[in-house]
C-alpha cells in the first residue's frame, strides 16, 4: 500500500514538474515560427502630430530636467521640430520604424567636456543629441560622439 | 511625561537606524569600470543572433534617480563584428540611455565614422515604456541597402548601415555600470539561435558557447543546452 502511495506521489510531482516547465517554456513563441510573419514596415508607434498645437506639447524645461546634467554639462542648442527634418538635418543613416516622419520631437544638442560613460564604454569630449516625442516626453535616440577610449 | 520621552528616543533610535541603511546602502553602491558582465558568448561565424526573454524589463532595477542618473542594466543580445568596437544591440534596459531614462525594450549601435574619423554611439527605444510578458529580440543579415536589421516580437525595430557581411560571434546577457543595479534572481534568457549563410536558424549548442561573465558582483550566467536556457543568478 505504501509502496502504491509512494508511487502516485511520485507521478504526480513528475508531471507536475514536467507540466510547469512546458508551461513556462509555452510562453516563448518558437523561432522562426510558420504562424508568424516578420512585419518590414510596421505601423509607427509616434504617429503624425505636426499639425497638433504646440501648447499640448510637455515643455521644453520638462524634458530638460530628464536629461543626464554634469557640472561642465553645456547644453548647446534646443530645437522643437518633425522626425523627418531631424533625419535630413544630422543626415541619420538607418531607418527607425518606431516613428512617423512627421511626428514632433525635441532634439536637445548637450556637451559633456568631461566624457560621458555609455554602455558602450568612456567617450571623451563627448556630445549628445537626445531627441524626445514632443507629445509624451518620451525618448526616441541618443547618439554620442567624441573621443572613444575602448568598451568598458 | 515620561511615556513621551520614551516615544522621542524610539523615534530618535528609529531614526539612527534609517538613517544608517540609508547611508550604507548609497555608500556601497559604486560606479564599476570596466562594467559588469554576466554573459555567454556563441563563437561562430553567422549571419544574425536571436533570444527570447519571459521576464520583462521590470525584472532589471538599475536603481536610477534623478540623483544616480548614470545607472543601467541591460539584458540583451550584442552582434559583435571584426572590429571589436563595432556591434549592435537588441535586448531590454531600465536605466540611462546615454543621457535620459528609459525602461523597456531597446535596441543600439556603434561604428566607426570614416567621415568624422570618430566612433559614435546610437541609441533608439523600441516599444512603449515598461513592457511586460514575453518577449522575443533578434538581429539578422539582410544584405539590403541597410545591411543588418534588428526585430523585436517579429517588427521591424531599426535599419543599420553597418557594411559587414557577417558576425563572428553573438553574446547574451547581462550588463551594468553600477553596484546598485540588481535583477530578479534566476530569472533566463532561452531559444537562443544564430542564423547560417543561407538564412537557416539553428539553436546553440554548448561546443561553441563560452562563459563570459566578468563583474564583481557575484553575477553568474549559465547555458544549459537541455532546457535551452541562460539563468542569471547574484547572491
Amino acid at each position: 500500500m505504501k509502496r502504491i502511495i509512494l508511487t502516485t506521489i511520485v507521478s504526480i510531482l513528475s508531471v507536475s514538474t514536467f507540466a510547469f516547465v512546458a508551461f513556462a517554456n509555452n510562453n516563448i513563441i518558437s523561432h522562426p515560427n510558420s504562424s508568424v510573419k516578420y512585419n518590414e514596415n510596421p505601423a509607427p508607434i509616434y504617429t503624425a502630430n505636426n499639425k497638433m498645437d504646440v501648447n499640448n506639447f510637455i515643455s521644453e524645461e520638462k524634458i530638460i530636467e530628464n536629461i543626464r546634467q554634469t557640472k561642465d554639462s553645456q547644453i548647446l542648442s534646443k530645437e522643437l521640430k518633425t522626425w523627418g527634418n531631424y533625419v535630413k538635418d544630422e543626415k541619420e543613416e538607418g531607418t527607425n520604424y518606431q516613428i512617423d516622419p512627421n511626428r514632433m520631437v525635441r532634439v536637445i544638442n548637450i556637451k559633456y567636456p568631461e566624457g560621458l560613460d555609455t554602455k558602450a564604454g568612456f567617450y571623451k569630449n563627448a556630445v549628445s543629441i537626445d531627441v524626445f516625442d514632443a507629445e509624451t516626453g518620451n525618448l526616441i535616440e541618443s547618439t554620442v560622439t567624441g573621443d572613444y577610449q575602448g568598451r568598458a | 511625561m515620561a511615556e513621551r520621552n520614551i516615544k522621542k528616543k524610539v523615534m530618535t533610535v528609529m531614526g539612527t537606524i534609517i538613517l544608517l541603511f540609508d547611508f550604507n546602502s548609497v555608500a556601497s553602491a559604486t560606479p564599476l569600470n570596466p562594467h559588469g558582465y554576466a554573459e555567454q558568448t556563441l563563437t561562430l561565424t553567422n549571419y544574425g543572433g536571436y533570444f527570447a526573454s519571459a521576464y520583462a524589463s521590470s525584472n532589471l532595477n538599475s536603481n536610477w534617480s534623478s540623483t544616480n542618473n548614470s545607472r543601467f542594466i541591460t539584458n540583451e543580445l550584442w552582434q559583435r563584428f571584426t572590429d571589436a568596437n563595432e556591434w549592435i544591440e537588441v535586448g531590454d534596459v531600465d536605466g540611462v540611455l546615454n543621457s535620459a531614462y528609459w525602461n523597456g525594450h531597446y535596441t543600439a549601435y556603434q561604428k566607426y565614422n570614416s567621415s568624422t574619423f570618430q566612433y559614435e554611439y546610437h541609441e533608439y527605444t523600441v516599444g512603449t515604456k515598461s513592457p511586460t510578458g514575453t518577449h522575443n529580440f533578434e538581429i539578422q543579415y539582410t544584405g539590403n541597402s541597410s545591411p543588418w536589421s534588428s526585430y523585436v516580437d517579429y517588427n521591424k525595430a531599426y535599419d543599420f548601415t553597418l557594411t559587414n557581411t557577417s558576425s563572428p560571434s553573438i553574446d547574451v546577457g547581462i550588463e551594468t555600470n553600477d553596484s546598485a543595479a540588481t535583477f530578479t534572481n534566476n530569472i533566463y534568457d532561452t531559444g537562443m539561435q544564430r542564423k547560417d549563410s543561407v538564412n537557416s536558424w539553428h539553436n546553440w549548442t554548448s561546443t561553441n558557447v563560452i562563459n563570459n561573465d566578468y563583474n564583481s558582483l557575484g553575477w553568474t550566467s549559465l547555458f544549459n543546452t537541455t532546457t535551452d536556457r541562460i539563468t542569471f543568478s547574484h547572491p
